[in-house]
């Protein structure tokens, strides 16, 4: 690819130098926004807004969803976060299942472990990790 | 715009060039799948940035490439993948069509035993179907089974 640096550290003029491993280990590897309930035009099914190394969202019912990956990570011990919003609320990501390399399920409640989810929009996660 | 030849790079790098220079495509397809008889329907929603990077060609790995990792995944005692070489270093599969990126994904995110499995039985367990078919809204969505009709 064009305009590739490689470089072990980058450094500023005043404010000192930092390790490029700590950029490559601490950017997001995969990140997404969608809404659960679509858009104006269908709004049976989520629409995903914006997304990187995301192939599929998948809509496993009533505020649960599964992001698939692109590109792999090494393992499921990646770190996950992101919100979402319904009416009034804000909820948080609550993994429903051990993430896979491959795969990072989610699901919303009012309280974790509640018997319903509910479905949210405005939904963003990002993962962070080592990827395969 | 050509895309430049990616054998070898990392396939986050390519992706990351795909979001940079491709336009999005949005797909009215989806996949509609029941893994178990037990919970309701599951939808697999395609991804946009995805999207155009199967129908551009020679960014994304063949699908057995995932398959190989799953196994490895499935192993006892795995900890990490050491065969993620696999992902940057086969050759990238050629454009395919819009209905050929619907088929890998199926392959690549649906359930093993659904897509072996999807005719047995009673009524197919996978249809690829648009957005328009499915339910408007998602009131009862946990009641949500493929029908006689979408399955036809």
């Amino acid at each position: 690819m064009a305009g590739k640096i490689i470089a072990d550290q980058i450094e500023h003029s005043t404010a000192g130098s930092l390790d490029t491993q700590y950029v490559v280990n601490g950017s997001a590897k995969a990140w997404v926004h969608f809404d659960a309930h679509g858009d104006a035009a269908v709004s049976g099914t989520p629409i995903s807004r914006d997304s990187l190394n995301v192939s599929t969202i998948g809509d496993d019912g009533t505020g649960d969803y599964t992001v698939n990956f692109g590109s792999n990570f090494a393992n499921g011990f990646y770190a996950s976060s992101g919100t979402g919003d319904h009416a009034q609320y804000m909820f948080c990501v609550d993994p429903s299942i051990n993430p896979t390399s491959s795969a990072f399920a989610m699901m919303f409640s009012y309280q974790p472990g509640a018997g319903s989810d509910i479905d949210i929009d405005n939904v963003s996660t990002i993962h962070i990790g080592e990827l395969a | 715009m050509k895309t430049p030849d990616f054998k070898g790079t990392p396939l986050f790098d390519r992706l990351c060039w795909a979001k940079e220079n491709l336009e999005p495509v949005q797909t009215d397809y989806c996949v509609v799948y029941e893994d178990s008889v037990d919970e309701c329907a599951k939808v697999l929603i395609v991804d946009q940035n995805w999207l155009s990077c199967a129908l551009q060609g020679g960014i994304l790995p063949p699908v057995w490439v995932y398959h190989e990792l799953a196994k490895d995944e499935a192993t006892e005692g795995f900890t990490k993948h050491t065969r993620g070489y696999l992902l940057h270093q086969t050759e990238p599969v050629e454009a395919m069509t819009e209905e050929e990126a619907i088929e890998y994904l199926i392959l690549k995110d649906c359930p093993r035993h659904v897509w072996e499995t999807w005719n047995e039985g009673n009524k197919p367990k996978l249809v690829i179907c648009t957005k328009q078919q499915l339910p408007q809204t998602r009131e009862w969505r946990n009641s949500w089974a493929i029908s006689e009709e979408l399955a036809a």
